[in-house]
């Protein structure tokens, strides 16, 4: 028996081969997410932008609604459970995130208000569903989210103390305690914009220290990475060949 | 095999349409040209921002 809603969840996750509107959809969704980034790239706001974000946020809620009505595939089991727990995943969040900067649209434009326009950048986590490549990033990424936060430990804890360190020894240098996070975030991170440098011996020695060190951590996530990626793709290789 | 692509259904008792053929043909031509319309207006969007 024809069940609509099993076919709008075929053409919303499956996505078989040779399924044309499954392609058409994610044809459709792509452009969606790259002309809805758009508007970012301009610094002023116009009637064809306000079109987009109108035409856009139409069919990304239409979306949304029809991947909560069809959760109950996508998670397996069919409980009000199943809507719950889709609703709380984190595309089902950030898809529901890149809907909000419509509110501009329709309410006084605050301040406030127009800050929610950023968060169009949520868009961009959309293209995770239509691209393999991107799966295959966002499975590797996953695979390895506790080296990668491990190393996110280390530098975040190396940048707090070398910014208190720098912060009591060159109270002159910096205003607020900010300005010696910002300070070592550059150093250590190897970009040295050199619009904040210390002019006293010891500032400069952890300077120097945390290059070198920067110079050791960054490299880590990328090797972590790499490393992961190259298993995935070796293993995706093994599988095809058996 | 051929036949899941055509529209109409050919039997004894005559000539029937195929809904879900024809409700695919028309999802797929709607996709387009929304895909087609936010091609143009991306376009519009940038030249108008640009000047």
């Amino acid at each position: 028996m024809y069940n609509i809603k099993q076919r709008v969840y075929e053409v919303l996750e499956v996505s078989s081969i040779g399924d044309r509107s499954s392609r058409a959809y994610d044809v459709l969704m792509t452009a969606a997410v790259i002309v809805g980034l758009l508007p970012m790239t301009l610094k002023s706001e116009n009637i064809f932008t306000h079109c987009i974000e109108l035409v856009t946020s139409l069919i990304f809620i239409c979306d949304y609604i029809a991947r909560v009505w069809t959760a109950d595939y996508k998670m397996g089991y069919r409980n009000y459970r199943a809507y719950i727990a889709y609703v709380l995943t984190p595309l089902a969040i950030f898809d529901l995130l890149s809907i909000l900067p419509v509110i501009y649209l329709f309410v006084h434009v605050t301040s406030r208000i127009t800050l929610l326009r950023l968060f169009r950048f949520f868009r961009v986590f959309k293209l995770v569903r239509y691209s393999k490549t991107m799966v295959v990033i966002s499975n590797v990424v996953r695979k390895v989210k506790k080296q990668l936060l491990a190393v996110l430990i280390l530098i975040i804890v190396y940048i707090f103390v070398s910014a208190m360190l720098v912060f009591q020894l060159e109270p002159d240098l910096f205003n607020t305690f900010f300005d010696a996070l910002y300070w070592a975030t550059i150093s250590i991170t190897t970009i040295g914009y050199g619009d904040i440098s210390p002019v006293t011996g010891v500032g400069r020695l952890i300077t120097m220290v945390s290059a070198l060190m920067g110079m050791a951590v960054i490299a880590l996530p990328t090797g972590i990475i790499t490393a992961a990626y190259m298993n995935e793709i070796t293993k995706k290789k093994t599988k095809y060949e058996l | 095999m051929a036949d899941q692509f055509k529209p109409d259904l050919i039997d004894d008792s005559g000539v029937h349409n195929n809904v879900k053929i024809r409700q695919t043909q028309i999802f797929v031509f709607m996709c387009r040209v929304l895909t087609v319309i936010l091609g143009i207006l991306g376009v519009l969007a940038l030249i108008k921002g640009n000047m």
